[in-house]
């Protein structure tokens, strides 16, 4: 019988570390979600293919730079970065100046960040909040609305997200307002 | 005992009965007690088979369900759905821990339902928090976390499934240029159970499907992990593992009865032959000479070098000391490796040279050593090896079509008489 005390205690910590891994990561994002300070980015229209992936919509932001004393962009490459989010005067999201760690009770996210971006005294980040789920059936219809709005003619897409201690979870992806969901459903229930 | 043992055995019964060593009755007896083993064993597979088939396909089934996204959900209702195929996972090993450890059945089903709803549960949560994540980091924590399934089912399908993850986590780690090597610590973490199916017996399937899993993946990892080095270190790395691969098999598992048993000797003597093969073209060696990529220290790059001779040399002593010295010509393969990159900085012609010659005697070795132990498989073996070759020469030369169609009838005339030769002899010695 194998089932001796060993055993049980193996399975035992097995069952409480499986548990752990989802219930860390839901505690730590729920938090973001319900004390996060909330800002609005703007969406830039993404790579065609990275678009395409049927469950969930590829999000891209207009801001992936942000800006940092030049100075210190001599070796700079590969780094973890704490960025300062503010609002700007438009009432969306900017990336503020990089430099070092953030000041207490200043939103920032901690980003990625590969370069310095070409030909400005800023370096590059990535945005790991880049992809929004959707219903299956829903996803595509929403794939073609998020690139309509964030064409040329038409630039009114943005997501709402939640910023706390370096990290930001997407509440909603918004087209001139409303929710991309609802957008996508009142234009089938037209087209019916 | 093993299906074709207990075919040989009812073969030889008419005679031993003939010759008056077993009576009839004992003869009957011995069919009797053989026949219903088989088919015990074969209700016992066929439960084994469902088992896995069960578990793996609701497993998927509930990693499609939640790939569907349900909108209606609440964050909340979302949560507890994320940990139900979890906990009922845990809830089934707990059971088969406690009631079902005997029945491998149950241990291979849940423990292939265990492990894939792990994986589904840290997805969904994903999913609720819009987490685009790190691939990476989702595929090492789910392995991981099915590492713990494999030891505690003792099931060989999670092991399977814990492999193919871990190769898909060194792929992704090769993309997005982090470091593949980690790949060996990964799948030294599974030695332990490889080991233990070894001892309780070597030749049982479990250690043969093992055997090919781990061979396909450590043969996608070696090329991904050494594709980033000092440029040509590709060749010192399938030198090594295919080597490595064919003298593990060739040594510890030479009495599986059919060659799906041998999967490590199959797979590294096809290893060889490809790689071999692929060393004979002039594309393959530039390399050799143009120092490009991320460097290996000048140190490591000799230590490496330095291995391929000594790996070969004790390749070579295991074969000859198991009275398999034909063999041996496989095991020089990491020889010729390092001999062949030494001699393309001088030469790149001698190097494919060398690979031609080295084809040219393993297939005579191979062929030789199966025309005198009148086994037609190998010597056919032997004759396709240097088919091959020919027939590579044929199309990269610049011979007359006259040379060449000449050539292949050669070849041809050469396998058919020594095939009906060899199927003569051995009918002459049945018979006798």
């Amino acid at each position: 019988m194998r089932a001796s005390l060993p055993w049980l205690a193996a399975l035992a910590a097995s069952v409480l570390a499986e548990l752990g891994v989802p219930t860390y990561v839901i505690v730590q994002h729920e938090r973001v979600m319900r004390t996060g300070e909330t800002f609005r980015f703007r969406m830039a229209p993404v790579d065609p293919y990275d678009a395409f992936r049927g469950r969930y919509i590829a999000l891209r932001f207009e801001q992936h730079c942000a800006p940092v004393a030049a100075a210190s962009l001599m070796t700079w490459a590969d780094r973890t970065v704490d960025v300062p989010v503010e609002t700007g005067p438009d009432g969306f999201a900017r990336l503020g100046i990089v430099d070092g760690s953030a000041k207490r009770g200043q939103a920032y996210l901690t980003l990625h960040s590969p370069y310095p971006c070409p030909n400005a005294d800023a370096v590059q980040v990535e945005i790991p909040f880049d992809r929004f789920y959707l219903e299956e059936d829903i996803a595509p219809a929403a794939e073609l609305v998020y690139r309509e709005h964030t064409g040329d003619a038409q630039r009114d897409a943005y997501a709402s997200v939640r910023v706390r201690d370096g990290i930001g979870v997407i509440e909603n992806v918004y087209i001139g307002g409303k929710p991309i969901a609802d957008v996508v459903r009142e234009r089938g229930s037209k087209r019916e | 005992m093993d299906r074709a043992h207990v075919r040989w055995l009812y073969s030889e019964l008419p005679s031993l009965v003939r010759s008056g060593i077993l009576t009839d009755d004992a003869a009957e007896r011995l069919h009797r007690h053989y026949g219903e083993q088989e088919e015990a064993r074969r209700k016992r597979w066929t439960l084994l088979l469902f088992g896995i088939l069960g578990g793996a396909l609701i497993g998927a089934g509930i990693i499609l369900l939640i790939a569907h996204n349900w909108d209606e959900l609440s964050r909340g209702a979302r949560a507890v759905l994320s940990f139900a195929p979890l906990l009922v996972g845990q809830a089934l090993g707990a059971f088969v821990l406690l009631r079902k450890v005997e029945s491998a059945a149950w241990r291979e089903g849940v423990g292939a339902y265990w492990a894939l709803a792990i994986g589904a549960s840290i997805a969904l949560v994903a999913q609720t928090y819009n987490l685009a994540g790190d691939f990476g980091r989702f595929m090492l924590t789910w392995t991981l976390l099915g590492l713990l399934v494999v030891y505690l089912m003792q099931a060989c399908l999670p092991a399977l499934l814990y492999l193919a993850g871990i190769t898909v986590w060194t792929v992704h780690a090769w993309e997005t240029r982090h470091e593949p090597a980690w790949f060996w610590f990964l799948a030294a973490l599974l030695a332990p159970y490889l080991w233990g199916l070894v001892r309780r017996d070597r030749y049982q399937p479990r250690v043969a499907l093992a055997g090919w899993v781990l061979a396909a993946c450590v043969s996608i990892a070696t090329g991904l992990i050494l594709d980033r080095s000092a440029s040509g270190l590709w060749r010192a790395g399938y030198g090594l593992s295919f080597t490595v691969m064919y003298t593990v098999g060739a040594v510890w598992f030479d009495d599986a009865p059919t060659f799906w048993k041998r999967p490590l000797q199959t797979a590294g003597g096809l290893g060889i032959l490809v790689v071999a093969l692929i060393l004979t073209f002039e594309d393959f060696w530039r390399d050799a000479t143009v120092v490009s990529g991320e460097q290996v220290t000048a140190a490591g790059t000799l230590v490496i070098w330095l291995t391929l001779p000594v790996a070969g040399l004790c390749a070579g002593w295991l074969l000859m000391r198991r009275g398999v010295g034909w063999q041996a010509g496989f095991g020089g393969f990491a020889i010729a490796v390092a001999l062949g990159q030494l001699i393309a900085r001088a030469s790149v012609g001698a190097a494919m040279a060398l690979f031609n010659a080295y084809l040219l005697v393993l297939g005579v070795m191979t062929l030789w050593a199966g025309v005198s132990r009148a086994r037609l498989g190998m010597a056919n073996v032997g004759m396709a090896i240097i088919a091959l070759l020919i027939v590579t020469r044929f199309f990269d030369s610049e011979l007359s079509f006259v040379v060449r169609g000449l050539g292949f009838i050669a070849v041809g005339s050469a396998f058919l008489i020594a095939n009906v030769a060899l199927t003569r002899r051995q009918r002459t010695e049945a018979r006798s």
